[in-house]
C-alpha cells in the first residue's frame, strides 16, 4: 500500500474556470523523495497543499488524496499536525513565537505532550539539526537560513511521517540552501521520512530526488527518475527548468547515460571526447602528413584535448578521413592556448565571445564611465568589521555588470552604497547619471498602493512629470506612450494589473516591479538578487528583459549569487571578497580558470576548454564535434 | 524594539533563580519601599536597586539615575512644599499667605526618594526579566496567554524592521527624493523652505505604515497557516518548560521570607516608625533598631551582593588556573 496516493484530483479556485490541478493521480511510497518541478502558475503549491488538510484551499474540487488508504480528510486534527510536516517558503512569516526553543516546542505543546517527552524531544532536535547553539537565542538574531532550518526542526519535532516543503529554500542564499537540503537528504536517508518537495532550486535536489513530477499548466506532464524525465522538457521546450548539466546533455543531444551531478557530468564529458580521440589521432596524423601543419606542439595538444563526436567512429569510416580533418580544422580552431587565436579566426563559437571583447573594448574607449566608487570604506556599527574596505569600482556606459561574490561579501552593502542610499565613512563615490533605480532584495518593498495598476499609474505619472517640465508638446507623450507599452510588452505585466502587488508570486512581483522602475526611464538601473527564488524559465525571462533594457541604453548593475546567470548576460564580472574587488573581467576569462567558484558548464568542460562558462557554449562545442 | 542579549543576564547569580522567586523578591521590595514610611529604610533600598542597576548596566545606569531618577528626587522636594502646606514647623511664608513647612519639604523628599526607587528597581525587572521569565512564571497557569506574549514580541521586531526596510530604499529611491526636492524647492519661495519636503515625507512616512499594516496582515495569514499546520487549536495547550525549581531557590526564599518577616513585625509592632505630619518624628537610633536597618540592608543588597559574589567567584578561580 502506497503511503499517499492522489487519485483524479481535480481543483478550480473560486470563480475561476480552469481548473489548477486537472486530474492529477500518482502514488508516494514510504520513504520516498519526491520533487515537485514546473513553471510559475502551474499548480505545484495548490498540490502540495492538497497533502495537508487544514492547508488546502477553498474551491471546488473532485478526486481524492488517500494517506494510508484512508481519505486524507478523515484524519484527526491530532494525526494531521503529527504526521504530515509542513514547511512554508518564506522562512520568516512562519515563526510564530519570539524565542527558539519556544518555536522549537510549539508544536508539542499543541498536541499537550508531557513534559518530560518535549524536554527529550526538543534536545533530540536541536542536537541532531545543530541548533543547541542557538536555543535560548531570540528568533530575530538567526539568519535566514537558521531560521529555515529551524522551521525544519520545529516540524520534525513531531516526528511526522510526510515532509512537504513548499520551496523552502528560494529566499535563501546559495550556502544556506545547501545546508538545508543536505539536512533533507539526511532526514530522507537516514530516518526514512519521505520527502515531497516543490522547489525552483534544483541543481542539487535534482540528483537527490527518487521521482521528479512535472506539472505543466496542472496536469502531469511527466513523471518518473530524474534521468528518465529530461528528454519530456526537452520535447516541450522547458529545458531551462532543470539544472544547467541536464540541459547540456539534453540539447548537446543526449548521448549516453543522463549525467546529474557534476562528477557525472565530468565523466561523461571526458568520454565522450576519448572516444573521439582514436578517430582523430587517425585524422591528425592524416593532417600532419597532408598539410604539414608547422605547428606540431599545436597538434599535440590539440589531439589531447580537442572534443570529440562520439559516434563517429563510424562516420570516419565512411567518409574520407581528410574531408573530414579539413572541415574541422575550419570549424573548430586549436581551443587551448590560443587567446590570439580565437580572436584571430572568427569562424567559431569563440568568434561570439571574441566579439563582445572586442566590442566591449572598444566601448571602453569609446565610452565614458557613469558611475566611479573611489577607495570606500564601509561599516555598520563603530566597533564593527569593516563590510567594504578600499572598495573601487568603475561602472561603463551601457554595459552590464555582475558583482559576485560569497555569502557576507558586501555585494548588498556595495550596491546600497553605489545606489546612495548608504553614505561611506571614507572614499568617494560618483555617479554621473541623475536616473537611477534601485531593485531591493525583496520587491515588495518598492509596492506602497493597492494594486499594481496604481503603483505603475503613479510611477508614470511622476515621469511624464517630469518629461513635461523640460519639454511641451505631444511628441514627448507619445514616444513615452511607446515605451510604456514596450515595458509592458517586456514584462507581461499588463495581466497583473488588478492584483495587490502582496498577491503576486516572486516572479511576478519581480517582473512588477522592474516595469516600475523602468517607468521611470531610468539610465542605470541597479538590481540585488534578482534572481532570488525564480525557476530557470524565470531567469531567463529576467535575463532577456535586462538584454532589451541595455538595448535602450541602460546601464544595468547586477549584485548576485548565481553564477550561471552572470556568465549568461554580464558583460563584465567582477569579484567581491573581504570588501573589496579582487578580480573583474570579461566573463569568458574570469570564469576561465577557476576551478570552483565557476559554472557548471565550465566546471564539466573548463579543463579542456576554459572559455566555456554556458550552457550554450558547452552545448555547441559537443555539437560541433559530433558534427565534425 | 530593541532586546539585549539574554545569555549575559543570566550568568548572574540572581538572575539565574527561579522567575517566581525573583517575582516575590521584587514585588516584596517594591511594596517595602511604597509602603514603609521610613527615610532610612527607603534609602537603603533605593541603594540596593540603584547598585544593582549599576552592576547590569555599568555607564547606562548612571545615565538612568542621572536623567530620570535625581531629577524625579529634585522636583518632588521642590514641588511638594509648594502645593502642600501641612506641618507645624513654619521656615516662612510665600507671597500668597501660604506657609512654607520643613515636613512638607522631608515628605517631598521621601515621595521623590520613593518614586526614584521604585523606577530603578521596575529598570532592574526589566533588564532582567525575560519573556523566557514571564513564560516561566506563567506558562503553567495560562498557556495561551503566554503564547500571545510571546507572539507579540515577535511580531513587534518584525514589523519595525519591515518598516525601517521600506524606509531606508524609498528615502534613498530617485523617485522618493526627487519629488521631495522638486516641491520642497518649488514651494519653498512661497511657503518657507523645506515646508513641501518634509510634508512629502510625512505622507511618504504614512503610506509606508499603511503598507506595512497591510504586510503585517498578509503575513500573519501564513504565520497563522503555519500555526495550523503544527496543531494549534487542537486542545488545550501545555507550555514546555524551560525553568526549573532548585534547591537554591528554595534556600533563597526561606531566608528571604524571614528578613521580610522580621522587618514587617518590626514595622507592624512599631519597633521601627516614622511620621512627617504634623511633626517629624522617627524612632530613636537603638542596637535594636541598628538590626533592623541591618536586615533590610541585606534583604536590598542581595541581588547587587550574589552578582558580586559571582564575579568575585570567577575571578578567583581564573587567577586559580
Amino acid at each position: 500500500m502506497a503511503l499517499l496516493e492522489i487519485r483524479d484530483l481535480t481543483f478550480f479556485y473560486p470563480e475561476e474556470e480552469s481548473p489548477v490541478l486537472d486530474q492529477v493521480s500518482f502514488l508516494v511510497e514510504r520513504g520516498e523523495f519526491l520533487l515537485i518541478l514546473g513553471g510559475s502558475g502551474s499548480g505545484k503549491t495548490t498540490l502540495l497543499r492538497h497533502m495537508k488538510p487544514v492547508l488546502t484551499p477553498h474551491g471546488k474540487r473532485s478526486g481524492t488524496v488517500f494517506y494510508r488508504g484512508k481519505n486524507i480528510t478523515e484524519l484527526t486534527p491530532r494525526e494531521q499536525a503529527q504526521e504530515l510536516g509542513y514547511v512554508f517558503q518564506n522562512p520568516d512569516h512562519q515563526i510564530v513565537t519570539d524565542r527558539v526553543w519556544h518555536e522549537l516546542a510549539f508544536g508539542m505543546e499543541n498536541l499537550r505532550m508531557d513534559q518530560a517527552q518535549m524536554q527529550l524531544r526538543s534536545a533530540e532536535m536541536a542536537s541532531s539539526l545543530g541548533i543547541s547553539e542557538w536555543f535560548s537565542k531570540d528568533v530575530t538574531e538567526l539568519s535566514g537560513g537558521q531560521k529555515q532550518i529551524l522551521n525544519l526542526a520545529s516540524v520534525m519535532v513531531m516526528q511526522p511521517e510526510v515532509l512537504l516543503l513548499d520551496e523552502p529554500v528560494s529566499q535563501l542564499d546559495p550556502i544556506a540552501a545547501s545546508e538545508f537540503l543536505e539536512m533533507v537528504r539526511k532526514l530522507n536517508q537516514d530516518f526514512f521520512v519521505t520527502v515531497i518537495m516543490v522547489s525552483h532550486h534544483i541543481n542539487e535536489i535534482f540528483a537527490m530526488a527518487d521521482r521528479v513530477l512535472w506539472l505543466d499548466q496542472g496536469k502531469v506532464a511527466a513523471l518518473g527518475s530524474p534521468r528518465e524525465i529530461s528528454a519530456e522538457f526537452r520535447k516541450k521546450n522547458q529545458l531551462p527548468l532543470l539544472p544547467p548539466i541536464v540541459q547540456i546533455y539534453e540539447q548537446s543531444g543526449s548521448m549516453g547515460n543522463c549525467p546529474l551531478t557534476i562528477r557525472e557530468g565530468k565523466r561523461w564529458f571526458l568520454e565522450e571526447l576519448s572516444k573521439k580521440e582514436s578517430a582523430q589521432e587517425a585524422a591528425d596524423s592524416y593532417r600532419k602528413e597532408t598539410e604539414k601543419n608547422p605547428s606540431g606542439e599545436n597538434n599535440r595538444k590539440e589531439t589531447e584535448k580537442k572534443p570529440s563526436g562520439e559516434n563517429n567512429q563510424k562516420e570516419t569510416g565512411n567518409k574520407p578521413s581528410g574531408e573530414n580533418n579539413r572541415k574541422e580544422m575550419a570549424e573548430n580552431p586549436p581551443e587551448k592556448n590560443n587567446r590570439e587565436k580565437t580572436v584571430e579566426n572568427p569562424s567559431r563559437k569563440n568568434s561570439r565571445k571574441a566579439g563582445i571583447r572586442n566590442l566591449f573594448r572598444k566601448n571602453t574607449a569609446r565610452t565614458c564611465e557613469i558611475m566611479a566608487a573611489d577607495h570606500i570604506y564601509f561599516r555598520y556599527q563603530r566597533e564593527a568589521e569593516d563590510v567594504l574596505s578600499d572598495f573601487s569600482f568603475r561602472l561603463y556606459d551601457g554595459e552590464c555588470y555582475c558583482l559576485l561574490g560569497g555569502n557576507g561579501s558586501g555585494k548588498s552593502t556595495a550596491l546600497s552604497i553605489l545606489a546612495g542610499q548608504k553614505k561611506p565613512y571614507r572614499g568617494k563615490r560618483k555617479c554621473h547619471k541623475e536616473h537611477m533605480a534601485y531593485l531591493p532584495q525583496d520587491p515588495q518593498i518598492l509596492f506602497l498602493k493597492d494594486s499594481i495598476y496604481e503603483e505603475l499609474k503613479d510611477a508614470k505619472e511622476t515621469r511624464l512629470g517630469e518629461l513635461c517640465q523640460n519639454q511641451e508638446g505631444d511628441s514627448v507623450k507619445e514616444e513615452y506612450e511607446v515605451w510604456e507599452k514596450e515595458i509592458y510588452a517586456m514584462t507581461g505585466v499588463e495581466k497583473l494589473f488588478d492584483r495587490h502587488p502582496y498577491d503576486l508570486s516572486g516572479g511576478e512581483q519581480q517582473c512588477a516591479a522592474l516595469a516600475k522602475l523602468l517607468l521611470a526611464q531610468p539610465s542605470l538601473l541597479l538590481l540585488d538578487e534578482p534572481t532570488k527564488g525564480m525557476d530557470g524559465m524565470g531567469k531567463k525571462r529576467l535575463g532577456e528583459m535586462l538584454w532589451h533594457g541595455k538595448q535602450r541604453g541602460i546601464t544595468i548593475l547586477i549584485a548576485t549569487h548565481d553564477l550561471e546567470f552572470a556568465a549568461d548576460y554580464a558583460d563584465r564580472c567582477g569579484l567581491l571578497f573581504q570588501g573589496k574587488i579582487v578580480a573583474e573581467n570579461v566573463p569568458s576569462e574570469f570564469f576561465a580558470g577557476n576551478r570552483f567558484y565557476t559554472t557548471t558548464a565550465n566546471r564539466i568542460a573548463g579543463e579542456c576548454f576554459p572559455e566555456i562558462i554556458t550552457v550554450k557554449d558547452a552545448v555547441e562545442v559537443l555539437q560541433e564535434a559530433w558534427q565534425g | 524594539m530593541e532586546r539585549k542579549n539574554i545569555t549575559s543576564y543570566q550568568k548572574d547569580g540572581f538572575a539565574s533563580l527561579h522567575p517566581a522567586v525573583q517575582f516575590l523578591y521584587f514585588m516584596t521590595v517594591i511594596s517595602f519601599a511604597m509602603f514603609f514610611r521610613h527615610l532610612i529604610f527607603l534609602l537603603l533600598s533605593f541603594l540596593g536597586a540603584s547598585l544593582y542597576l549599576w552592576y547590569l548596566k555599568r555607564k547606562a545606569a548612571a545615565a538612568f539615575l542621572g536623567h530620570l531618577a535625581f531629577p524625579v528626587i529634585v522636583l518632588f522636594t521642590v514641588f511638594n512644599p509648594l502645593f502642600s502646606h501641612e506641618g507645624s514647623t513654619i521656615l516662612l511664608y510665600f507671597p500668597n499667605g501660604n506657609p512654607l513647612t520643613e515636613e512638607s519639604i522631608w515628605f517631598g523628599l521621601h515621595s521623590g526618594i520613593m518614586l526614584g526607587c521604585v523606577l530603578i528597581w521596575c529598570s532592574c525587572i526589566y533588564e532582567i526579566f525575560t519573556s523566557d521569565k514571564l513564560m516561566g512564571l506563567f506558562g503553567s497557569y495560562a498557556p495561551s496567554f503566554t503564547l500571545l506574549i510571546s507572539m507579540v514580541f515577535r511580531f513587534i521586531p518584525k514589523c519595525y524592521g519591515q518598516f525601517k526596510r521600506i524606509r531606508e530604499v524609498w528615502n534613498a529611491a530617485p523617485q522618493g527624493k526627487r519629488q521631495g526636492k522638486r516641491q520642497g524647492k518649488r514651494q519653498g519661495k512661497r511657503q518657507g523652505k523645506g515646508q513641501g519636503k518634509r510634508k512629502g515625507q510625512i505622507t511618504r512616512n504614512f503610506q509606508i505604515v499603511s503598507i506595512v499594516t497591510t504586510w503585517a496582515l498578509e503575513t500573519s495569514v501564513e504565520t497563522a497557516e503555519s500555526m495550523r499546520a503544527r496543531g494549534y487549536g487542537i486542545g488545550r495547550r501545555r507550555q514546555f518548560q524551560k525553568v526549573f525549581w532548585e534547591q537554591r531557590d528554595t534556600f533563597f526564599c526561606i531566608l528571604f521570607l524571614i528578613g521580610a518577616g522580621i522587618e514587617l513585625w518590626a514595622i507592624a509592632e512599631k519597633k521601627i516608625f516614622m511620621t512627617y505630619y504634623p511633626v517629624l518624628r522617627m524612632n530613636e537610633m537603638s542596637p535594636g533598631a541598628g538590626i533592623f536597618y541591618g536586615i533590610e540592608t541585606v534583604l536590598c543588597l542581595i541581588p547587587f551582593l550574589m552578582g558580586i559574589w559571582e564575579e568575585l567567584r570567577w575571578h578567583y578561580w581564573k587567577s586559580g588556573i
